[in-house]
């Protein structure tokens, strides 16, 4: 096999944020793909997949800094003006959180430096029901109708510790796609977090971004991928065509084996060949982290998971009916995304098709529906916060 | 089904298991105290014991009837068990 059909892994150095720094590099990042990289067509529909998970600063180094999505879009410019953004937060997809998040992690400025070349999209006005079978379970899970209407998708994942998976980087950011509250629940389907790595490389495999461009100028360690993470300077981009080769180069700045890494580990079962990677760019060996701290839960789930997978079913929300309010209207009915209401004299909540999205309840002129835990879940939710103070 | 008094041993007998674990040194009467309070429960451990009678006993609670006040000490936790068993041999 010759150098031009490996899959190249790109790495360059990025000290910081600053816009100079993080144009070069991502010009670097690009022109050392070139031989990996399919032609972009002229005015072709971009969508940037960014690490947008929660509302928080730039600073905390939990999603993608603002300032690599802006020269990520200084490089797309020379092909298209076409960019659009998008994100599925982690808890709610209400519109509301939805421009909280961008406007706390900074994107809504960048959109403004950009002069709104970046336009933002709604992901999940209509859904696309995908399955697959993980451990002899039908696995059924939707995926926003819209990422098919665009040639090319730049998946821009942020290099973060995560408690459950070691690991989140190109893989398991498209997760993100995934609406609202149907995260949560794909972790209660599939418990084990290999089942939940397959059910990654799923997702990646129909999402198929072009190309994947990972932020780690700063990025998490510890207990993340959220707030009690640690922040951490790494000083560099990464970026490849292939986001399993990406993930994979990670695990060697980690200084761990893709064994380690359910995702990676499960890509190497299913035949991924780690001789057809090649890095090129900076010499790797200036990049690992002997001292990365990676999440002490990672043992924990191991030994614990037919609880886990326990309070992920209690931690369900399960929407509710007043039949006694109802007035039949069936409103709820028309909006559901994924059908899992349906009509029999009375409303009918199909609990295992829900993906709490909620729609349902914003859509109610009775406020018949609602949507809760379980009495046991919000009770050990006070336990464990009493015991935590 | 079994005996009321064959329930109460095999909850004892599991109960034991948490009171292994626990770093009490007081003797501990499993079947008049209160799990969290006397044993230090907490939000997992509840977890846990739910899972472990629900693996013990052969069946599975239902999420919406669960609530931590059936659980907090073994009379209660044997009135749930037996209360299971009922609804499960009257569906059989």
């Amino acid at each position: 096999m010759n150098s031009v059909e490996k899959k190249r892994v790109a790495i360059v150095p990025c000290e910081s944020y600053e816009k100079k720094n993080v144009i070069k590099a991502v010009y670097q990042l690009m022109d050392l793909l070139k031989a990996n990289l399919n032609p972009i067509e002229c005015n072709a529909r971009i969508l940037l997949k960014p690490n947008l998970c929660l509302p928080e600063s730039p600073h905390e180094a939990i999603t993608t800094h603002p300032m690599v999505i802006y020269a990520v879009k200084e490089w797309i410019e020379q092909f298209s003006s076409s960019i659009y953004l998008g994100d599925g937060p982690v808890g709610e997809a209400t519109a509301d959180r939805q421009e909280l998040i961008y406007k706390m992690t900074g994107v809504n400025n960048v959109i403004k430096e950009s002069g709104y070349t970046i336009k933002k999209i709604n992901f999940y006005n209509k859904l696309v029901k995908q399955e697959v079978i993980i451990s002899n379970k039908r696995i059924k899970y939707y995926l926003p109708e819209i990422i098919k209407d665009f040639a090319c998708i730049i998946n821009l994942p942020k290099f973060k510790t995560h408690s459950l998976m070691t690991f989140t980087g190109a893989v398991k950011n498209l997760y993100g796609l995934l609406p609202g509250e149907s995260k949560k629940i794909m972790h209660s389907l599939l418990p084990n977090k290999y089942d939940f790595a397959e059910l990654q490389l799923d997702i990646c495999n129909k999402v198929n971004p072009s190309i994947n461009i990972m932020d780690a100028v700063y990025g998490i360690e510890g207990e993340g991928p959220g707030k009690r993470g640690k922040k951490k300077y790494i000083g560099c981009l990464l970026a490849s065509t292939d986001p399993i080769a990406l993930d994979m180069v990670c695990s060697i700045l980690l200084n761990i084996s893709n064994n380690s890494i359910p995702i990676n580990a499960i890509a190497l079962k299913k035949g991924y060949m780690v001789d057809q990677i090649e890095v090129v760019g900076s010499k790797i060996a200036d990049f690992i982290m002997e001292d990365y701290i990676l999440p002490k839960t990672v043992i924990m789930y191991k030994e614990n998971d037919k609880y886990i997978q326990r309070i992920f079913d209690l931690a369900r929300e399960k929407v509710k009916i007043d039949q006694s309010t109802c007035k039949k209207c069936k409103l709820c009915i028309s909006v559901c995304p994924v059908e899992a209401l349906s009509f029999d004299n009375k409303v009918i909540v199909k609990d295992d098709i829900c993906i709490s999205c909620k729609t349902c309840v914003e859509i109610c002129p009775e406020g018949a529906i609602d949507i809760a835990y379980s009495k046991l879940y919000t009770q050990i939710r006070e336990v464990g916060a009493k015991s935590n103070e | 089904m079994l005996m009321k008094k064959e329930y109460e041993i095999k909850l004892e007998n599991l109960l034991k298991q948490y009171i292994a674990d626990c770093s009490t040194n007081q003797e501990i009467n499993i079947r008049k105290c209160n799990l969290i309070t006397d044993l230090n429960f907490n939000s997992f451990t509840l977890v846990q014991l739910i899972v472990d009678i629900e693996e013990a006993f052969g069946f599975k609670f239902n999420d919406s009837e669960l609530s931590l006040e059936k659980f907090t000490s073994f009379n209660e936790i044997i009135d749930q068990i037996i209360e299971m068993e009922k609804r499960n041999k009257s569906n059989e």
